[in-house]
């Protein structure tokens, strides 16, 4: 069984720097890159308009974004809410609320206190709730190994008084705790997931992962020790974990020197239950249990959890039958894809060739998201290279 | 002899008693002096005076450093008088202090008469015991220059050790003032002693042209280099964190070659120590064209050897605060090369990598 999907747009040199991150949201495709600044390209698109034409450039840190994240909500009295959140490479994080009339970001502040803008932050990520009762929240990791998570109510109407005023003031984040690094001496967080059945997994660059549960923020699961041990240059920093839609399951990317790995383990009992690999011999069955030959950066589900994208160093993005653990499709990104020759980059300031653009970010995009032929009834992938591009997918054929 | 008795009896309170305790001392003061040829004599003056009051006069001496805002930077006594008297260490007694003093102010003044240099290193060698550190030293120099109120530490003839190398396929003169340094050809020579006024000048040969001059961060690279008797680039290196008269030599040849030589390089190590290096240099040589060695340049050839040309590492947590650090210091320069070295620091923190440059070489 095999899947197929076909280029709908490109925009090339879309930032000056590497872009870092892709966020998804219905109005935008969210960019965050080393030049300092997010980008929301408009995900509608008319038949002949280009991305290029079409997005919204906001300025965040001199040091440039790695991380980008976004909530995107229906608040009470109707309110949408949608509040882009970056980190820098100072180590602070920003939030950003999208003004639907005046079409641009302001900066809001949901931190209580200034201290927060001294810490060093890496990576942040949302959860939203679908519960009236249950908080929002946001999880954040810094270089130290801590994971932080706040709850985040922005309207709480717990007085049991109706505000009908529309400029009502939010609400900031709630610190729900801290969790220190699994080892006594401080280790980078590299990566951080919440699920919706109240886990959250952070990821290590020593080769670590803790699982907890989100409500007591008390460790369930260590997961560590993969790849090969005990070759000097063996590293097997986690670069990405992902919890499948419902929960069940959890995908971690990390190293096994310069190769990445992906494996899977359900959620329940901390069962590792298999890797996605490809035959690294040919003809052969698979030696080493490799998804890409090159570092994995980043892992993305389906809306629906059966297929699992994943990209790579080794510029591909390939995707994955999860039931299966089979590839389903492999996209091989070079340079020159990108559908104006003016904005193809063959070459980075340093002049180390870009021909074959690492892949640093890809997500899923679900239905009805992007505009085009089959877009409502097909799903898509948007990935973003080293080549300062930014490429949009959608699966081949519908029904 | 007067006994404690006869001073109490003199004295109607405890300020007037140790008034009458203190001795009668007499001040040297260090003043400024308004021109660099004035030193000798200031110094011979200060050492008269010190010798005077110890040998004939059997007055102690209480020496002084004012500064230009009229506080005094600190006082010393021979033979040590007063109340404030705690020894922690035998460098912080005050007559150590004051052998330091003289002595460096001794061959300051000799130095200066005869018009030599030395260096910190050679001045540390000839008295080991009494000076203990070459860290005395430079904060001793110190001390004089901001006395003196000199512009340059330099103007005193003792400087630093050189650190910095030079490799050229030419000769290269060093002209300062009248005397005429050589750089030899085809030798590695240690960067030369530098005044203000100093001229760099590239001999010309007409069969040898100079294509570029290379900065390297290791001298392991530099000998390799050097090794192969390139005759078209002129090598330099820092030996890591390069001083301060690495980048002046490098400063002034520029300023005298730029219109000959066209291509001034700088490789160092993908770490955040190679780009604060390649940081330190551009400080004051801005022109200088950063070429790596970036993580994707030692990646590639790993991928084209297929196998490990060489190791990339992890960064650790201090590799993480340097990046962050620098990535905010680079961050405020608006010109074309903090760009690039954006660049490579944020792939080094994003990668969570560093590679060495050696690689890059070893074929």
């Amino acid at each position: 069984m095999s899947k197929v999907f076909i280029s709908t747009t490109n925009c090339g040199k879309a930032h000056d720097a590497d872009i870092f991150k892709v966020a998804i949201s219905i109005p935008f495709t969210i960019t965050a890159s080393g030049d300092g600044y997010i980008k929301l390209w408009k995900n509608k698109l008319l038949e002949n308009e280009q991305p290029r034409d079409h997005y919204i450039s906001q300025f965040i840190n001199k040091t440039g974004v790695h991380h980008v994240d976004v909530f995107h909500s229906m608040e009470a009295e109707n309110l949408e809410l949608l509040i882009i959140t970056c980190v820098s490479f100072s180590g602070e994080i920003s939030f950003w609320q999208f003004d639907f009339n005046e079409k641009k970001l302001n900066r809001i502040e949901l931190f209580d206190s200034p201290e927060w803008n001294k810490k060093s932050f890496w990576a942040i990520k949302w959860l939203k709730s679908d519960d009236q009762v249950l908080s929002h929240r946001l999880a954040a990791t810094d270089v130290k190994g801590t994971t932080y998570v706040w709850k985040f109510n922005p309207f709480p109407k717990d007085d049991g008084i109706e505000n009908t005023d529309k400029t009502m003031t939010m609400s900031k984040l709630q610190l729900q705790g801290e969790m220190p690094p699994p080892s006594a001496e401080a280790v980078f967080a590299t990566c951080v997931d919440m699920s919706h059945n109240g886990l959250i997994a952070t990821g290590f660059a020593n080769g670590t992962i803790v699982v907890s549960q989100l409500s007591t923020l008390r460790p369930l699961y260590n997961f560590e020790g993969f790849g090969i041990q005990g070759i000097e240059q063996n590293s097997n920093t986690v670069r990405a974990v992902k919890f499948s839609p419902a929960g069940s399951l959890l995908a971690v990317a990390n190293d096994s020197g310069s190769f990445g790995c992906v494996a899977l383990y359900e959620t329940q009992f901390g069962e590792r239950i298999g890797n996605l690999t490809v035959p690294t011999h040919s003809g052969q069955s698979s030696v080493e249990s490799f998804a890409h030959s090159g570092w994995v950066f980043a892992l993305s589900f389906n809306s629906t959890g059966e297929f699992l994208a994943t990209s790579g160093y080794d510029s591909k993005v390939r995707v994955w039958d999860v039931k299966s653990k089979e590839r389903v499709t492999t996209l091989n990104i070079t340079a020159g894809d990108i559908e104006n020759e003016d904005d193809i980059l063959l070459e980075d300031e340093n002049g180390d060739s870009l021909k074959y653009p690492p892949v640093l970010d890809v997500s899923f995009i679900n239905k009805g998201i992007r505009s085009g032929m089959n877009s409502d009834v097909n799903e898509g992938l948007c990935c973003v290279c080293l080549d300062r591009s930014i490429r949009w997918y959608r699966e081949a054929g519908g029904n | 002899m007067k006994s404690l008795a006869d001073f109490m009896d003199k004295a109607e309170c405890k300020t007037a008693l140790l008034e009458e305790l203190t001795p009668k001392s007499r001040d040297i003061l260090f003043s400024p002096v308004s021109k660099a040829e004035d030193i000798p004599f200031m110094i011979q003056s200060i050492l008269s005076l010190a010798s005077v009051s110890l040998q004939h006069q059997q007055e102690p001496i209480k020496i002084q450093f004012p500064l230009q805002d009229g506080k005094n930077l600190m006082t010393l006594t021979l033979p040590f008088f007063g109340k404030k008297f705690k020894l922690k260490s035998r460098n912080t007694k005050p007559s150590r202090k004051v052998a330091i003093l003289f002595n460096i102010l001794n061959t300051v003044k000799n130095r200066l008469e005869n018009g030599q240099v030395s260096t910190i290193r050679d001045l540390y060698y000839s008295n080991v015991e009494l000076y203990e550190n070459q860290r005395n030293i430079s904060f001793w120099l110190s001390i004089l220059t901001r006395s003196f109120r000199l512009p340059s530490k330099d103007l005193l003839n003792i400087i630093p050790a050189q650190k910095g190398l030079i490799y050229s396929p030419i000769k290269i003169m060093v002209i300062n003032n009248e005397k005429v340094q050589i750089i030899t050809p085809f030798e590695t020579t240690l960067i030369p002693y530098l005044g203000d006024n100093t001229k760099i000048v590239l001999s010309k040969q007409a069969n040898v042209h100079i294509n570029r001059v290379l900065v390297l961060e290791k001298e392991a690279i530099f000998s390799k280099l050097v090794s192969s008797r390139n005759s078209d680039q002129i090598l330099i290196t820092g030996k890591g964190y390069p001083d301060f008269l690495t980048r002046k030599f490098l400063k002034l040849f520029h300023e005298s070659e730029k219109e000959s030589i066209k291509n001034w390089d700088i490789i160092t190590d993908a770490d955040p120590h190679g780009v604060n290096i390649t940081f330190i240099y551009m400080q004051t040589n801005t022109y200088l064209n950063y070429c790596g060695a970036t993580l994707l340049q030692l990646i590639n050839l790993n991928l084209k050897h297929l196998s490990s040309a060489t190791q990339l590492l992890s960064l650790d947590q201090r590799d993480v605060s340097l990046t962050k650090t620098l990535l905010g210091r680079v961050s405020m320069q608006e010109v074309a090369q903090a760009s690039k070295l954006k660049v490579a620091l944020q792939r080094q923190m994003f990668f969570q990598k560093k590679g060495e440059m050696n690689a890059l070489y070893s074929r």
